[in-house]
């Protein structure tokens, strides 16, 4: 017997794109609606044509470009659900199949620890989730046709390796991937998630740098992850460092 | 590591003989604070990640989580493992200080994990009594926060 599509006792979602001209930040906007306990159900996304105050971790900010995809999601967490930081691989692997469809070269897409997405190195996604509650406000932007030049870490777009998909039509795509993600979340849980993940990531041995909130910075091979989804980074004397937050880069890449 | 029952014992002598309130007492990437009060009598943690000694910090924690909880059993404790964050970004002012009269509900601090920020809330209203952890500090699961009373 198949697999049920969703779980029985979820409701079905509809896919619903709302498209705004300008905010400060899609994720902010639908933190907002939740605080004013209005429905935000899933399988809505609130996309920007420009964001002015786009979020980033650690205060940074995300900026926009016309074209770009920015847009924010819902996950209402249920008690029955893995543990919601996994929802971060989830996002991170249906922006990565949204990309995938969108691209001449699949070998040069990478996915960094824990949902960065990277086109020949250059950082062309990011993904910020943010709990309210029992729901997680996913925001994702994507560089479809332009991407800022930051001194300090590489960035890159589609649009230099061909030609760039229409936004509305990766939003589609992106909405469509996410939530036969967040399905097999729900039905198979994280370990099968954390393997996909991994064979889309960065391979085993690759040497990586993480600098934590207190500014420390360790190098290391990357050696898996742990059944929560942490980063396992093998030092140089054999021990093997458990990062749950951090920034990560990958040397010499 | 282990931890130092005997030098907390002593540090607690020290603590009745003397009247103070608290000693801390730091040795490499090993910190011990010995405090006095209705709220947390005794705590013992670990300094930021040393960057050679893998596995001392989550001994260090459980230690922590060991000895604090008893105490602070009232406290907010971390949903899970991650990374806590005593303000919205890097240069701003944090969410809430000791004496600060909060709301249920108001945000106190953020937990991160795999890049999910989860804000820690106030189960009820009242004052931050005791702020359990510092900025950028990595944080164990059901380890204590903050105290709101």
């Amino acid at each position: 017997m198949a697999p049920p599509r969703r779980c029985s006792s979820l409701p079905d979602k509809p896919i619903r794109i709302e498209l705004i001209e300008q905010t400060g930040s899609t994720s902010a906007d639908l933190l907002q609606r939740l605080a004013a306990l209005e429905p935000v159900e899933e399988g809505m996304w609130l996309v920007a044509e420009r964001q002015i105050a786009g979020r980033g971790r650690q205060g940074r900010s995300w900026l926009d470009g016309p074209g770009n995809f920015m847009g924010s999601t819902t996950v209402h967490i249920y008690p029955q659900d893995p543990p919601a930081p996994t929802l971060s691989f989830a996002a991170a692997l249906a922006t990565y199949e949204a990309v995938l469809t969108h691209l001449a070269t699949p070998q040069a897409l990478q996915l960094k620890w824990p949902n960065d997405l990277l086109l020949g190195g250059a950082k062309i996604a990011g993904i910020l989730l943010e709990r309210s509650g029992n729901v997680a406000v996913v925001g994702i932007g994507v560089n479809l046709t332009a991407s800022p030049q930051l001194g300090d870490r590489k960035t890159g777009h589609l649009a230099e390796r061909g030609p760039a998909p229409d936004r509305d039509a990766f939003a589609r795509d992106l909405a469509a991937s996410f939530d036969r993600e967040l399905d097999r979340w729900r039905q198979y849980g994280t370990e099968p998630l954390l393997k996909r993940w991994l064979a889309a990531a960065h391979p085993l041995g690759s040497s990586l740098a993480v600098h934590n909130a207190e500014g420390v910075r360790e190098t290391g091979e990357f050696a898996g992850l742990e059944p929560d989804g942490a980063l396992r980074l093998r030092l140089a004397d054999g021990a093997v460092r458990v990062v749950h937050a951090g920034d990560v880069t990958i040397e010499g890449g | 590591m282990n931890v130092d029952t005997k030098l907390v014992r002593e540090l607690a002598e020290l603590l009745s003989e003397t009247g103070l309130t608290e000693i801390e007492v730091e040795d490499g990437d090993r910190k011990i604070k010995v405090s006095r009060g209705s709220v947390a009598p005794v705590q013992a943690f670990a300094a930021p990640a040393p960057v050679a000694a893998a596995p001392a910090p989550a001994a260090a924690a459980e230690a922590a989580q060991a000895a604090v909880a008893e105490s602070a059993a009232n406290a907010i404790k971390s949903p899970m493992v991650g990374t806590a964050y005593l303000s919205p970004e890097p240069t701003a002012d944090a969410f809430v200080k000791v004496g600060d009269k909060v709301s249920a509900g108001d945000t106190l601090l953020i937990v991160e994990a795999m890049k999910v920020m989860n804000p820690i809330t106030a189960t009820a209203g009242g004052t931050v009594k005791q702020i359990l952890v510092e900025n950028g500090q990595p944080v164990e699961y059901d380890q204590p926060l903050i105290v709101v009373a």
